[in-house]
């Protein structure tokens, strides 16, 4: 499983031991470390940008010294990869953003951020699944759905994919 | 890169990487493509 610097590995302990994973994943062929086919996944995400739906578009963009439409067009300007799945189910920590988008978190966190919300903070890009707290800055909001435990995969993101946001 | 391995347990092996997380990032993708692909015999 991996996360945005490390890598989990799960295995069965009875079959193999540390030192025989360890020494399998340092012997392991460099060719194929670029080889990761889902790296070319390119899944576009279309977003309501302000409004209702990105209550903090205004503000965040004030912050960074930028306009509205400024953030949207480099927040839409090419596509990000998703460098991890983590937090809530199908949470994907995406990036990372350019300098111009670097903010960091909200001051006071909502206590109930609603699905589908667009947000960046702390160099990245997130979408929230489902109804959650979040500290992050909410700068539209998608009817894409990132999580539903009953289709396969569960997930609609996956660590690698590329995510080219783009405005409705 | 470099990694750093940390057993966890008798079950799991956490592999931190150095350096600048997108370089990071891009190892850690690259290596579990690499090991879905040659799983250990």
């Amino acid at each position: 499983m991996p996360a945005i610097a490390s890598l989990l590995v799960c295995f069965d302990p009875l079959a193999v031991s540390h030192t025989g994973v360890e020494a399998h994943l340092r012997g392991l062929p460099t060719a194929r470390r670029r080889g990761d086919s889902r790296e070319r996944r390119v899944v576009r995400v279309p977003v309501r940008y302000g409004g209702e739906d990105g209550p903090d578009l205004e503000s965040a963009a004030w912050t960074l010294g930028l306009t509205p439409d400024d953030l949207v067009a480099t927040h839409t300007a090419e596509p990000y990869r998703v460098m991890m799945i983590g937090f809530a189910p199908g949470f994907p920590y995406i990036g990372p953003l350019p300098a111009a988008l670097h903010i960091p978190r909200r001051s006071t966190p909502r206590s109930a951020v609603p699905a589908g919300s667009v947000a960046i903070a702390a160099g990245l890009s997130g979408i929230y699944p489902a109804r959650l707290p979040g500290g992050w800055h909410l700068i539209g909001r998608t009817d894409m759905r990132l999580f539903d435990p009953q289709a396969r995969p569960p997930v609609a993101l996956a660590a690698g994919d590329l995510v080219q946001f783009s405005a409705l | 890169m470099k990694w750093i391995f940390h057993p966890l347990g008798d079950s799991a092996l956490l592999m931190d990487a150095g350096g600048e997380h997108v370089d990071a990032n891009r190892a850690a993708l690259d290596l579990a493509a690499a090991l879905e692909a040659n799983p250990p015999p």
